[in-house]
């Protein structure tokens, strides 16, 4: 489907904006003395957002400019961490075609979906780490209720979203 | 006339007053008792007479007098309360400052003393951001190149062990931190001198990697870095033993050990700068 240049000019705004949002929010949690359980990347509320607005082909690029911006304040391995995000965002794109988005939380979902999904598969994939079964039921634990809040923040920017949605 | 005429007022009050005198030497004369009983006599009998005029005027003025004098207390006791809680608030502002600044003076005391036991330059450095990757646990510190600092030096507190330079910026250096999972230092058991290599561990905490079976550690001991690789200097403290696995079927066990570092608290640290005074 052929897009017109107001229509691509609208999705990169909206998406230069989500971005620079996003990094300011890392560069907020990475200074502020904020608890643990609030300190939370937000990576899925971006990834949910882009499987809305981003095609395959701009969401690849998309998601590494997310890594690269992720970078300046972690030392997570850029490479695989693209692997995960793409990932994600594939994942989330799919259920994204095939249902629609009709309510907050069919929205809740996707992001809590998105956050565990993401954090497990960091776990797996950067070797971190099943040392004892009581550790991995403490990791699965701190995973869920990182997922859970990640959604609960996601939700009062559900209008704006899904009212994207609908415009597409 | 035995008497003079007495018909005005004026000459009415001279009467009296002779009277009175003359009255006042009978009586100070005829009365059996000393001089000093006598006047008290008359003062009683005066007393007598002037007492409830006296008690009267007591009440009335006491009453008036208390009255107002009590507006007059609580005005001023109001007053001084106002003045006593701001006097109080600016106590309490100064004691929150002081109380701060005891305890930065305990820490640089701490720092102080760390720095004259090195024999190294230590830098000094304020803690700027932490990583925002929940998994990896790394912080940013506000010195980099210009302060001479360069990838892989050691990284300490007043606690103990915090890291390495892990990044070099132009004023700023990621450290990693010890309690991550990338991270291994050598160590050595303060009381048996046992070799280790302590590593860090999902869970926040410290764990004692490749440890041979019948090491001689006990929970509680403390785990000091042994010095070997040039990166760390010997003798800081790097944690407590909590407790090592007992599981026969290992050749090699490991430990928990507890961080000697409170991270969450954490703010400054020295980074160890070797070559230089």
């Amino acid at each position: 489907m052929a897009l017109d240049k107001a229509t691509i000019r609208g999705d990169l705004s909206s998406t230069v904006l989500m971005l620079g949002g996003w990094a300011a929010w890392l560069a907020f949690i990475s200074v502020a003395p904020l608890p643990h359980w609030l300190s939370l990347p937000m990576t899925s509320f971006v990834l949910v957002f882009g499987s809305l607005q981003w095609t395959y082909f701009f969401g690849a690029f998309a998601v590494l400019l997310m890594v690269w911006i992720h970078h300046a304040f972690s030392i997570a391995p850029p490479g695989l961490l693209w692997v995960i995000y793409f990932s994600a965002f594939i994942a989330l794109k799919v259920i994204m075609t095939q249902f629609s988005l009709t309510g907050i939380s069919q929205l809740f979902l996707a992001l809590f979906s998105a956050s565990l999904l993401m954090d497990i598969f960091q776990l797996i994939l950067m070797n971190r780490s099943f040392e004892s079964a009581y550790l991995t039921a403490s990791l699965f634990g701190v995973i869920f209720v990182s997922a859970f809040v990640q959604a609960l923040m996601g939700i009062p920017f559900t209008e704006f979203i899904l009212s994207r949605a609908r415009v597409e | 006339m035995l008497f003079p005429s007495v018909n005005t007022q004026k000459s009415w009050l001279g009467f009296l007053l002779g009277f009175l005198v003359l009255l006042n030497i009978y009586f100070h004369y005829t009365f059996d008792g000393t001089l000093e009983e006598r006047g008290r006599w008359i003062d009683r009998s005066l007393g007598r007479i002037l007492l409830p005029i006296q008690a009267a005027f007591h009440w009335g003025a006491e009453s008036v007098s208390s009255s107002t004098a009590r507006f007059s207390d609580l005005w001023q006791a109001d007053l001084e309360n106002q003045k006593l809680r701001a006097e109080l608030q600016q106590a309490q502002l100064t004691l929150q400052k002081l109380s701060e600044l005891d305890l930065e003076n305990e820490r640089l005391r701490k720092l102080l003393e760390l720095k004259s036991k090195a024999p190294f330059r230590l830098q000094t450095a304020q803690i700027v951001g932490r990583d925002v990757n929940p998994f990896f646990h790394t912080v940013e510190i506000n010195a980099g190149e210009a302060e001479g600092i360069e990838r892989g030096m050691a990284v300490v507190c007043d606690q103990g062990v915090v890291g390495r330079i892990l990044r070099v910026g132009r004023s700023s250096s990621t450290v990693l931190l010890v309690t991550d999972l990338n991270s291994r230092v050598d160590g050595v058991i303060q009381r048996s001198r046992v070799q280790v290599i302590v590593g860090g561990a999902a869970s926040g905490d410290l764990r004692l990697h490749l440890l041979p079976r019948r090491s001689d550690i006990r929970p509680g001991d403390t785990i000091v870095t042994a010095g070997v690789g040039g990166i760390f200097p010997s003798g800081y403290r790097l944690g407590t033993i909590l407790g090592a696995s007992d599981d026969p079927n290992l050749v090699l066990g490991d430990a928990e050990v507890e961080p000697a570092v409170n991270f969450a608290s954490l703010e400054e640290v020295f980074v160890v700068v070797y070559g230089a005074r």
